[in-house]
């Protein structure tokens, strides 16, 4: 029981030799869902016991913090370890015919190494309480997605892969110096010595200095406006199963940092408010959710239109958080998980339609409403869902994201924000015309088999309960907001 | 369990009943059905109202003091009655309607009407705005189907377009206005409102326009393209959704809004001559645009518009008399627009006559829609004998005890207006001698029937109207 | 470099070197400077270096892609196992001081070092070589 936080880190590590030795795909997919549901099951049995019982500490090797190394699951982290669990389970049940037809079968087995490790690295993220560990788990799982990236079955992932390499390496070192000025001036890297630090601390230059560093490192991972580039090719050329699972997880391990780094270690966006820093980023997240939106409109690649789409809802997660109030972070935390369900759930539609298609263009959906209709009415509820409509899950965060900006009494940002919101409605009605009102023309079918219904249907059915229901994700999400901001967490 | 929760549990069953039974080539047997029944249970709420006004039903708490709740006032059943008497009688024209005109996806057409007819009722149930907006967007997407029950490149054109200002104006400016209102109050429930405190006027203006731009199918100006454009849907829903339930849902929506949550905290403020003049400006614009408009179910549209602010004129004035003259005509518009539309229906199914000027000499082949075409304009204009001289009557009386000068003489402008474009109508179908007088072709009784009926009660109320206006005196914020 | 007997006969006596220095580093890393990382970037050093001098079908064949991903796997697996080697006896992970054979902490941390470096050591120079062998390859 006691050893549960470490296992979910050290459980896929495990398997990844026997994968590597074993060499077998059909053995590796086993020991793959195996891992995961395994993951699921302790990630299930810690939140229960975090939730009911408080905050669990783990110290590695039995060497007590700041001097060795300890991992922190507490209700924050247990949110996202949810949700990276989750998102994970689905995408691994559903992945099985994808990876043998778009991976070539010689590569599998690494394909799924990568894969774990990559699983290995989110959780790492998570749980860890050390700020350098963090920063290694962001590179274990850096290094596995630019592999997994590069496995697209387009000319075009290798390049992505690149890009995403140099990109998010640049990121890594800035994210490695903002850690180097904080243990410069605090001498220790445990976030909890470091929040007790940083409140004596005389130099509060150098912290608005590591904290704008990391702001930027971090930022290229979670795709923030202006450095959202790589982002745009990584989704549009990976291996469609793995666009599936980043949408719903790495952006999101990005917003867990900015989470912990701000409202847990500094405890405060104060650095931030000097020279009116948050001002300038809401501004600019705003600017950049227009022209995120604009783009999203243009876009003829549905991949591509999804991922400037996600880019936008990052942003609004981004801007609830700035804000630094109650509603703003649970609007933000309830973004998060409502947006990764809704955009796994259309990137898995559109995989387990398109296996074998490296490119889906808009043209493509046409006709499905004759062929799919249960499909159909899934992705309709997904895609009203993104609009945030209500009933669906989107319009719950829509409500807390607008309810926190009011209450900021920030009323540009409030109409930018509405207005963009409704601006997803043009890009979401293109997919639903071609859905309902076009012919098909080239006669390809779907290609889809029975059982791929469940992971579909299941999803559009979460949507629709997290939409009612949602004692799940506000309540959770706004106890650790009032945690955040009244006390300590 | 409560009548209000039997009826919405009747209408979704209803709906997954349609579904199911979509291949049927009798589907229409089972709409007419499903509305008769629904009109019964709106007749038995009726009759029991004692009972279950002010109860309070709570499906499910969706987060903090916002839920899915529904209950029902005085208003609420002046609405339910009249949306579901309407559609009983809609739905046995639009059975014969279909066939005639050669629909072939009548499936679609009845699941879907049956939706927004479920949406309605839900917007009449809702308790709070939350509920309200839920239902306001169904509505909204199962009308969609409906106005683009014909798929051609136009009227996919005019159904996007009706789309998009109705979800449009609702995400961008009803929704704020709800969460504004919640964050301000803590409460968005019509039942046990929180008045606002310590707010300023602009704020309450401001959000107040929101809600009054939010419901775009109220039709204000200048969010009332999206009713012309549904027009291209077929006749009955442009006759029942389009003028009763959906046109009506926004005016009902706003009507609360105004007399239970802002009512106490707005009544004093001389900037609410913004919205008075907004309102004038949609009424008379919209008489003009009526005169040039050619076909006759454009014509209609924009009268709706402008008979629709009649309607918010008398509640945001916030005098008895004009609350009163406001709920008579909500009921009274019903009835003449529906026989109008209906009649205009007959006209292009039978006569295929879609425009005013093709209008000649129709009186000799079809009697019968004649008068209730005529019928239904004099209601429009308010003259005596019909029933909208009486809304006039106490509208003109409300805006005179409250000295709003500006609107009364607005008001007699567009009934000049008004009579300016019906008058032609009724004087070209009995006077003009046209292409189509000795034609063989009658009108057909199916057709005619129900819209006789619908017209029989429109006459009859003028004469026995003296119980409706003591019931709707009754209502408690009347005073 | 055939012909160029300077560089072959100068790394003929480095290599030995090379690999003692890096096993030296590798044993004596839990009580002095060194540890896994560095000692497997030496080892991988000296076997590129001789691929590099002595390059012929030999060395390629005994450096296969496939047995270096056994190495890393098996060093990776020797981590992880050793780790929970220490849950099996109640501590936590990585707690070495069960892995003591008498109830010493501190002889149970030593061999739990020493074990671990050996897996790092392993993954580190596997990769190392790895991937020269991948540049290699591509210029091939």
């Amino acid at each position: 029981m006691s050893q549960i936080p470490v296992l979910i880190i050290i459980l896929p590590l495990l398997f990844v030799p026997i994968v590597i030795l074993m060499r077998m795909f059909k053995v590796s997919y086993l020991i793959v869902v195996l891992s995961s549901v395994l993951n699921f099951i302790l990630i299930t049995i810690l939140t229960l016991d975090v939730f009911t019982n408080g905050a669990v500490f783990y110290e590695l090797g039995g060497w007590p913090a700041p001097i060795g190394i300890r991992l922190n699951a507490d209700m924050l982290s247990c949110l996202f370890l949810m949700l990276i669990g989750f998102m994970n389970l689905v995408c691994v049940i559903s992945c099985k015919e994808i990876v043998e037809k778009t991976v070539s079968s010689s590569k599998v087995y690494l394909f799924y190494t990568a894969w774990l490790l990559c699983n290995t690295g989110f959780t790492g993220i998570i749980l860890t309480d050390d700020i350098f560990n963090m920063f290694v788990f962001l590179e274990i799982s850096s290094l596995s997605s630019y592999f997994l990236i590069s496995q697209g079955n387009q000319k075009k992932s290798t390049f992505a892969a690149l890009q995403y390499l140099f990109i998010g390496s640049i990121g890594a070192i800035f994210v490695l110096f903002a850690i180097g000025l904080l243990y410069m001036i605090t001498g220790t890297l445990n976030m909890q010595d470091l929040t007790k630090q940083l409140a004596v601390v005389e130099e509060k230059q150098i912290v608005l200095f590591a904290i704008v560093f990391l702001l930027v490192g971090v930022g290229v991972k979670s795709a923030l406006f202006p450095l959202h580039g790589w982002l745009i090719k990584t989704y549009a050329y990976s291996p469609s199963i793995v666009t599936t699972y980043f949408s719903g997880t790495s952006t999101k391990i990005g917003i867990y940092i900015f989470f912990r780094v701000f409202l847990d270690i500094l405890n405060d966006i104060g650095p931030l408010t000097l020279f009116s820093l948050s001002d300038i980023l809401i501004a600019l997240s705003s600017i950049g959710v227009v022209l995120i939106t604009y783009y999203a409109i243009k876009q003829t690649d549905i991949k591509k239109m999804l991922a400037y789409s996600s880019v936008g809802q990052l942003s609004y997660i981004f801007i609830a958080m700035i804000l630094y109030i109650p509603d703003g972070i649970t609007a933000s935390l309830v973004h998060v998980i409502n947006h990764s369900i809704i955009k796994t759930s259309l990137f898995l539609t559109l995989t387990l339609l398109f296996i074998s298609k490296k490119e889906v263009l808009l043209t493509d959906l046409a006709g499905l409403s004759t062929k799919q209709p249960i499909i159909t009415s899934c992705f309709l509820v997904m895609s009203l869902a993104l609009v945030g409509l209500p009933l669906t899950a989107g319009f719950i965060s829509k409500w807390y994201l607008i309810l926190s900006l009011i209450q900021s009494k920030y009323w540009m940002f409030t109409s930018i924000v509405v207005l963009t919101s409704f601006m997803t409605l043009f890009y979401v009605w293109k997919m639903i015309d071609q859905v309902y009102f076009k012919e098909n023309s080239n006669g390809e079918m779907f290609e889809l088999k029975k059982h791929q219904f469940i992971p579909i249907a299941f999803l559009t059915l979460l949507i629709i309960y997290l939409g009612v229901e949602t004692s799940l994700t506000v309540g959770v999400s706004q106890s650790i907001a009032y945690d955040i901001i009244y006390g300590v967490i | 369990m409560s009548l209000i929760l039997i009826h919405l549990i009747f209408l979704t069953l209803s709906l997954v009943m349609l579904y199911i039974l979509r291949h049927k080539s009798n589907i229409n047997k089972y709409h007419n059905f499903i509305s008769f029944f629904s009109f019964v249970i709106s007749s038995s709420i009726f009759l029991k109202r004692d009972l279950l006004l002010g109860t309070k039903v709570e499906l499910i708490e969706v987060f903090d003091k916002v839920s899915i709740t529904f209950y029902l006032d005085e208003i609420g059943i002046v609405f339910l009655l009249v949306s579901n008497f309407l559609w009983f009688l809609t739905s046995l024209y639009a059975s014969r309607y279909l066939v005639l005109n050669d629909y072939n996806n009548q499936n679609i057409f009845y699941i879907f009407f049956l939706f927004a007819m479920l949406a309605t009722n839900g917007i009449i149930y809702s308790e709070n705005l939350f509920t309200i907006f839920i239902f306001y967007e169904i509505l909204t997407l199962s009308t969609y189907p409906l106005v683009t029950l014909k798929k051609n490149e136009d009227i996919l054109k005019s159904g996007k377009k009706y789309l998009f200002i109705l979800l449009g104006t609702s995400v961008i400016f009803l929704l704020p206005a709800i969460i504004i209102t919640y964050s301000l109050t803590g409460s968005i429930s019509f039942s046990d409102p929180i008045p606002f405190s310590g707010v300023s006027e602009i704020i309450l203006i401001f959000t107040m326009l929101l809600f009054i731009f939010g419901t775009a199918k109220s039709a204000v100006m200048p969010f009332h393209k999206w009713l012309p454009s549904a027009m291209v849907a077929p006749t009955p829903v442009s006759a029942l959704l389009h003028a009763v339930a959906v046109v009506k849902s926004g005016v009902y929506i706003l009507t609360k809004i105004f007399l239970l949550i802002y009512g106490s905290s707005i009544s004093f403020m001389t900037s609410m001559q913004v919205f008075v003049v907004l309102i004038c400006y949609t009424i008379v614009a919209s008489s003009v645009i009526a005169l040039r408009q050619d076909s006759i179910k454009l014509r209609l549209a924009y009268s709706t518009i402008g008979q629709l602010s009649y309607i918010l004129l008398g509640v945001i004035i916030l005098a008895p008399l004009s609350i009163l003259a406001a709920l008579l005509h909500f009921i009274f518009h019903a009835f003449g627009k529906i026989v109008l539309f209906l009649s205009a229906g007959i006209f292009a199914t039978n006569f295929k006559v879609k425009n005013v000027s093709e209008m000649d000499g129709l009186a000799t082949i079809a009697p019968f829609t004649c008068f209730s075409m005529t019928v239904g304009a004099l209601i429009m204009i308010g003259l005596p004998p019909t029933i909208g001289f009486i809304s006039k009557w106490y509208l003109l009386l409300g805006l005179s005890s409250s000295e709003e000068y500006l609107a009364i003489s607005v008001i007699i402008i567009s009934t000049l207006l008004n009579a300016g474009y019906y008058l032609p109508m009724i004087y070209r179908v009995y006077f003009n001698d046209g292409a189509t007088t000795n034609s063989e072709i009658r009108e057909d009784v199916y057709l005619v029937t129900p819209v006789f009926l619908v017209t029989l009660v429109g006459v009859m109320m003028f004469f026995f109207s003296t119980p409706i206006v003591s019931f709707i005196q009754q209502i408690g914020y009347m005073q | 470099m055939d012909d160029n007997v300077v560089i072959k006969i100068i790394s003929t006596l480095m290599i030995p070197l090379i690999l003692i220095f890096g096993l030296y580093v590798q044993f004596h890393g839990e009580y002095s400077a060194g540890g896994g990382f560095q000692a497997g970037v030496i080892l991988a050093a000296s076997f590129i270096l001789y691929d590099l001098v002595f390059s012929n079908e030999n060395t390629s064949l005994k450096l296969n892609t496939e047995i270096i991903l056994n190495f890393i796997a098996a060093g990776v697996a020797l981590y992880v196992l050793v780790g929970i080697f220490g849950l099996l006896y109640g501590g936590n992970f990585l707690d070495y001081s069960s892995l003591s054979l008498s109830n010493d902490a501190s002889s149970g941390q030593k061999i739990g070092i020493f074990l671990v470096e050996i897996g790092v050591g392993l993954t580190v120079s596997g990769v190392m070589v790895l991937i020269y062998k991948m540049f290699n390859k591509s210029k091939a």
